[in-house]
């Protein structure tokens, strides 16, 4: 799986395996999800202050969510041209999507780090040493997004 | 107390857009805040340092040393300045799932 950039600007990501095209499709998803605590993470507070919080959370919490909803719209409109190559599948994310999608990788391995229960101390860890197979494969997408997050900013697709 | 709390994203359709500074109107007259970002074990360290070049200009080599601060202290002043910019920061940072407060600066 590697970048590459076209003349737009845009990078294709490309000679994706199956398993990595999988966990981008369930990515919208994943940052969408109703979850509490992954709201509450997503959304962390700002001020120790309490009044000041309440203030902070009424005023900004509303861009942000128009924010996550649009940057959910984006993902979903470049998944759909997610397409299958000899190599392994192959997706375009315009040049304006790009930080819409660095953030959402980031996102998406906050979200499945909450939602499984995942310990901190099984980030890294030898996957094959992990006994819950849902718990291994939860790691695992972590790994993936994190994965193409780097290949993204490392290709200059951050900039 | 005047919040200042942040102006709406503004979004194009297709396109993400960030938040921009805005004019600041009470600058050197309020006392500054500081944006303190802290560590998590998830987000990744070359992301951390990507969003301070992003969100702040910072050459890389500054972004990297906050971020190396953040890993290794748990926490980083990435930003002193008037409350209104430093509001409008932290929004921008938890845009991005970065783990961003805002603090009075001592003295201020």
């Amino acid at each position: 799986m590697h970048i590459r950039r076209d003349r737009d600007g845009g990078v294709w990501v490309v000679g994706m395996p199956a398993f990595v095209a999988d966990t981008l499709r369930q990515l919208p998803e994943w940052i969408a999800s109703a979850d509490p605590a992954v709201r509450e993470r997503l959304l962390p507070p700002a001020y120790k202050d309490e009044r000041a919080e309440r203030e902070w959370e009424r005023l900004a919490h509303p861009g942000l969510e128009h924010l996550f909803k649009s940057r959910g719209e984006i993902l979903r409109q470049d998944l759909a041209s997610l397409k299958q190559g000899v190599l392994g599948a192959m997706l375009r994310i315009p040049e304006p999507h790009l930080s819409a999608w660095l953030s959402a990788l980031n996102a998406g391995r906050h979200a499945l780090f909450i939602l499984h229960e995942v310990d901190p101390g099984d980030l890294g860890r030898d996957l094959q040493a992990v006994d819950d197979l849902a718990h291994a494969e939860a790691l695992l997408r972590m790994e993936v997004l994190g994965w193409v997050q780097q290949l993204l900013i490392d290709g200059g697709g951050g900039e | 107390m005047r919040s200042a709390i942040v102006r709406a994203h503004l979004m194009t359709p297709g396109v993400e857009t960030e938040l921009e500074p805005g004019t600041v109107t009470r600058e050197g007259l309020a006392p500054p805040w500081h944006v303190i970002v802290h560590d998590d074990p998830i987000t990744l360290m070359i992301y951390v340092t990507h969003v301070f070049m992003r969100v702040f200009g910072y050459a890389n080599e500054r972004a990297q040393a906050l971020m190396l601060e953040v890993h290794t202290r748990g926490r980083a002043i990435v930003w002193t300045g008037d409350r209104e910019r430093a509001e409008q920061y932290v929004q921008t940072l938890h845009g991005y799932h970065l783990l961003a407060t805002l603090d009075p600066a001592p003295g201020g």
